[in-house]
């Protein structure tokens, strides 16, 4: 298998929606989506679609819950939260993360000779 | 299931994408955007619907088969724990549904499969009822006259057989069955040749009469007298003298109309006559009704509108076929037959399916029952396995599991479960069904080719009722297990509470122990018919070789000419000469085959046996018959060569016969009438044997009068009773076809036909034997199961009571009263259910009443011993409690 972008993607997209639903509480699908274009200055150009596969995926790791709720013009709509194991995950996950590009910034940064 | 969940998930996404894009689209006209704008930007944003809706599902399936892997890994670890519970578990559910699935596979092949031939559904059987309502066919007129007349069949088949013939196939001489069948047969039925051609509709014909003399051979005759010689077309061969030319080779297991037996050697219908030497054309005025009739109805024809049609045509046919020679009562006799009009599509196996329908249909029952008992027996088991696993539930609930989730696991548990017992009782039903149709069969003279095996319908049913009773067995008590208050009181109950009644299971094997004396009840009867049967002595030395040579088919005109007072003791002489022979004998009434003359007997003091004749079996036999079959001469003397027709007129009684008749008078030299025969009259007494149940095994009236063979006036059917060793079955033949007057039919052991008599009655009672034995081991399982959950719950409160000084065979007694109490509530209601079903079994048993005092006793009486059996282990258990551990467990 070619080493997919989506792969990596996910990966990040699972981090972003953690994040999101720990400091913003409970969000639907939509307001997640919002959310993450707003934080990353309209940059990523997110196909809205591919959060809701990341979602169910989430909610089978155990990491959020759902119920249905409904919204502020009383719309019924599915509710994310993040779950105590999701918070420890997410924990974890950012640890990494910044470990990871913390290398990888020391190995592109042109200050530094690697010779 | 599955169906409802995939709709039930996809109506979630298809909710929550709908409300993304309402809340997407809100926005953008918020924006500025016109609706239809906004909605297209909405839609833009989302990326693709299809493409989220396909990822999200892939998604659920691959966590959905992850989960089931995890359960079954679960499943697989929690069995390995508990081997015990699991050997009982797959044990239970081999025996039940392998018993099943024998039963159902044996029902299935004997009763219940259509014939493999073509459109076996609109095959329809024609038949007579005599007078005297037994089974019979057509003669060769009625069915020719049957054939012109009717209109409700598209062809009409006729088949004769299967009788045996001396058959020369050009190097050896062997008997084979004979099938003669009219030419349309094979086509019509669909049936191709494994060589050469089947017989046509141009081998024969039914107007006029005619035939040509070809012969269709058996797959299984090819291949054992003619070595598969693909050259045996064309050859000739001899039936009882008679050359037919071969012209092929029947398919491999055809047994016709049947189910058991290929014929050897088929041939046109109208050549039949060929084979005792008469003519064509004199087949047209046989008396024999030996025809079978199966049609094929038109399609448009209802079978009730067939029996209508044929019943309007029936007095005319059989007016217009009356045997020439035939007057008086016989004439009318054969006036009172009925027509009888049947489907055919199961085929005409009439032997067979009369005997064991009924036992097999019982037996299905039964174990049907024995299946619904292994499914209470599991589930209370599953019951208890769940309460003792209640702590580690508890747990996985709080954790957060969902109680669909564990109900889910448990499930899982319980199909994997059954589909492995399913399995290994498949492999069991094989097994069994080759042993019991092995027994059916046992030395069976002609080739059988009988498939009992299970079919394809037989393994899917299997597959079916292994799944049913799994989920059956393992979601009631998972239900009544997630079914607690709330976790978190569980967590705190779980080892401390005496929470006592338990009620489910309590039920549960209340119900199992009804269960059980139903079948334990319903097995001691057969048991006991069967015991009963034996045990009343046959009364015939069965220790050594003791040989029935049945009679076969006479030459022709054998019996005109004969002297029996030469005849008998020159045959007889014959046979004494063939190497290994010691004694030999003749009775005329052939032994074990449950039929036979029945007179009256009474003192000639009586002016006739009408009024106080006592029903007696009478046989005619010649002397030294007692010697060969090992009846002892009580008193008087045996029948010798002097007991000619012109001699004086003699019998010899059996004990209870001569008992009943004279008291403690002295038997010997008393006169005795026989019937209403006027040459039996005055017999007088020379001898009294003891008491035998030689002709008909199974009834209890051994009351007998033996009359000399040489004065009866009938001669032929004689049975040679031969006893000795290492006999060759060709030189006896050769013994007596050499007087060239008859001959020898199948040569079978004593002891054979002696069981044989019985084994139905051996096959059912062995067979229902072994299912009360598995309802009785399933209830005590039971019973175990229940108390030790009682017990292993209730250890704090013994463990309190023995600390404070209880004594310990208290403890004891309290289970075992405790476990009785169920028993017994059981007991009495299976008592009630029993007595209310036994009858089903009244007509297969022999000697007792379905009320038998003695088995009504007997199966609670050992219900109740199991369950003390079983209860005994918790029992001793909650006496060695020891209160230190108990206490300490919180």
């Amino acid at each position: 298998m070619p080493p997919s972008r989506a792969d990596v993607f996910h990966g990040t997209l699972a981090l972003m929606i953690l994040r999101t639903l720990d400091s913003l509480g409970p969000l639907h699908g939509y307001g997640i989506a919002r959310r993450i274009e707003q934080i990353s200055d309209q940059q990523l150009a997110l196909n809205q679609g591919t959060l809701y596969p990341a979602l169910l995926k989430l909610e089978q790791m155990g990491w959020v819950t759902s119920s249905w709720g409904n919204s502020a013009n009383n719309r019924r709509a599915r509710y994310y939260a993040i779950s105590r194991t999701g918070r420890k995950q997410l924990k974890a996950e950012a640890d990494n993360w910044a470990r990871a590009t913390g290398i990888i910034e020391r190995f592109l940064d042109p200050s530094k000779d690697l010779a | 299931m599955t169906l409802f969940r995939r709709q039930h998930r996809d109506d979630r996404l298809d909710e929550e994408i709908q409300a993304h894009l309402e809340f997407a689209t809100a926005d953008f006209i918020a924006q500025g955007l016109s609706p239809d704008a906004a909605r297209t930007a909405a839609l833009r944003s989302f990326g693709g619907v299809t493409q989220t809706k396909e990822t999200w599902r892939e998604t659920y399936t691959l966590a959905w088969l992850d989960t089931f892997w995890q359960d079954l890994r679960y499943a697989f670890r929690s069995y390995r724990k508990t081997p015990g519970f699991t050997i009982a578990a797959l044990v239970t559910l081999t025996l039940a549904i392998g018993a099943n699935t024998a039963v159902f596979s044996l029902l299935n092949a004997l009763v219940l499969r259509a014939l493999p031939v073509r459109d076996p559904g609109s095959l329809v059987q024609v038949g007579t009822l005599t007078r005297s309502a037994s089974e019979s066919n057509l003669t060769l007129p009625m069915f020719r006259r049957l054939a012109t007349q009717q209109q409700v069949f598209s062809s009409l088949i006729g088949a004769w057989g299967n009788s045996v013939s001396e058959v020369d196939t050009g190097g050896a001489n062997v008997h084979a069955l004979i099938w003669a069948v009219t030419g349309n047969l094979y086509a019509e039925l669909g049936i191709w040749p494994a060589a050469g051609r089947l017989l046509t509709t141009d081998d024969m014909s039914l107007n006029p009469l005619s035939a040509v003399s070809v012969a269709v051979i058996g797959h299984t005759f090819w291949q054992r007298h003619l070595h598969g010689d693909p050259a045996s077309v064309g050859r000739t061969i001899h039936l009882d003298g008679v050359p037919f030319t071969i012209v092929g080779v029947a398919p491999p297991g055809f047994t016709g109309f049947g189910l058991v037996t290929e014929a050897d050697v088929t041939i046109p219908l109208t050549a039949l006559p060929l084979l005792t030497g008469k003519s064509i054309p004199s087949f047209a005025t046989s008396a024999s009704p030996g025809v079978h009739v199966v049609g094929r109805r038109k399609p448009t024809v209802p079978i009730e509108q067939v029996r209508a049609q044929l019943a309007t045509l029936w007095p005319a046919i059989k007016a217009a076929s009356v045997p020439p020679d035939y007057s008086g009562a016989g004439r009318d006799d054969f006036l009172a037959t009925r027509l009888t009009v049947a489907s055919a599509a199961t085929g005409i196996e009439i032997g067979l399916r009369k005997k064991f329908a009924q036992p097999l249909w019982l037996l299905m029952a039964v174990a049907a029952l024995i299946l619904l008992l292994a499914c209470v027996n599991l589930a209370s088991l599953f019951l208890s396995r769940g309460a003792a696993r209640s702590h580690e539930i508890a747990v996985r609930l709080a954790l957060g599991a969902s109680r669909s989730r564990v109900v889910r696991q448990m499930l899982t548990e319980g199909v994997l479960l059954s589909l492995v017992g399913g399995a290994c009782g498949m492999a069991f039903a094989f097994w069994s069904c080759r042993a019991i149709t092995a027994v059916i069969f046992e030395e069976n003279l002609f080739g059988v080719s009988f498939d009992g095996a299970p079919d394809a319908r037989v393994i899917a049913l299997t597959a079916l009722v292994a799944m049913t009773a799994g989920i059956l067995f393992s979601v009631v008590p998972a239900w009544l297990v997630t079914r607690r208050p709330s976790s978190t009181e569980v967590l705190q109950q779980s080892t401390r509470t005496a929470t006592g009644t338990n009620r489910p299971g309590r039920l549960l094997v209340t119900a199992q122990v009804a269960l059980s004396l139903v079948l334990v009840a319903n097995a001691g009867l057969l048991v006991r018919s069967l015991a009963l049967t034996r045990a009343i002595q046959t009364g015939v030395d069965r220790t050594d070789g003791v040989l029935v040579a049945y009679p076969g088919q006479a030459q022709r005109g054998a019996y005109d000419t004969v002297d029996n007072d030469s005849y008998y003791p020159d045959v007889l002489q014959r046979i004494a000469a063939v190497a290994g022979v010691r004694r030999v004998g003749v009775s005329l009434l052939k032994p074990a085959t449950g039929g036979g003359f029945s007179d009256l007997v009474a003192p000639v003091s009586d002016p006739s046996v009408l009024t106080r004749g006592v029903e007696s079996t009478r046989s005619p036999v010649s002397p030294g018959f007692f010697d060969v079959v090992g009846i002892p001469l009580v008193v008087g003397r045996d029948f010798d060569w002097s007991d000619r027709s012109t001699g004086r007129r003699v019998t010899i009684l059996s004990q209870s016969l001569a008992r009943r008749l004279f008291g403690d008078h002295e038997p010997i030299g008393q006169h005795v009438r026989v019937g209403l025969s006027p040459d039996r009259q005055d017999l007088e007494v020379v001898g009294v044997v003891a008491d035998a149940r030689l002709y008909n095994v199974k009834n209890d009236n051994v009351f007998a009068a033996y009359t000399p063979a040489l004065q009866d006036p009938n001669a032929s059917g004689k049975c040679f009773v031969i006893r000795g060793s290492g006999i060759s079955y060709p030189e006896l033949r050769r013994a007596v076809e050499g007087l060239g007057r008859e001959r020898i039919g199948d040569i079978v052991t004593l002891r054979y036909i002696t069981d044989r008599a019985l084994l139905q009655e051996r096959l059912t009672a062995l067979l229902s034997g072994f299912f009360g034995a598995l309802a009785l081991l399933l209830a005590g399982i039971g019973v175990f199961g229940l108390m030790s959950y009682s017990v292993a719950q209730r250890r704090r409160e013994i463990g309190i009571r023995l600390a404070l000084g209880a004594n310990p065979r208290r403890m004891v007694i309290d289970v075992v009263r405790d476990g009785l109490g169920v028993t017994l509530t059981g007991v009495a209601i299976g008592l009630i259910a029993a007595i209310a079903t036994v009858q089903f079994a009244r007509s297969l048993l022999s000697g007792l009443t379905p009320y038998d005092p003695v088995t009504l006793l007997a199966a609670p009486a050992l219900l109740v011993a199991t369950a003390v059996i079983a209860c005994w282990l918790p029992a001793m258990r909650a006496a060695r409690v020891d209160p230190m551990i108990a206490l300490r467990v919180e």
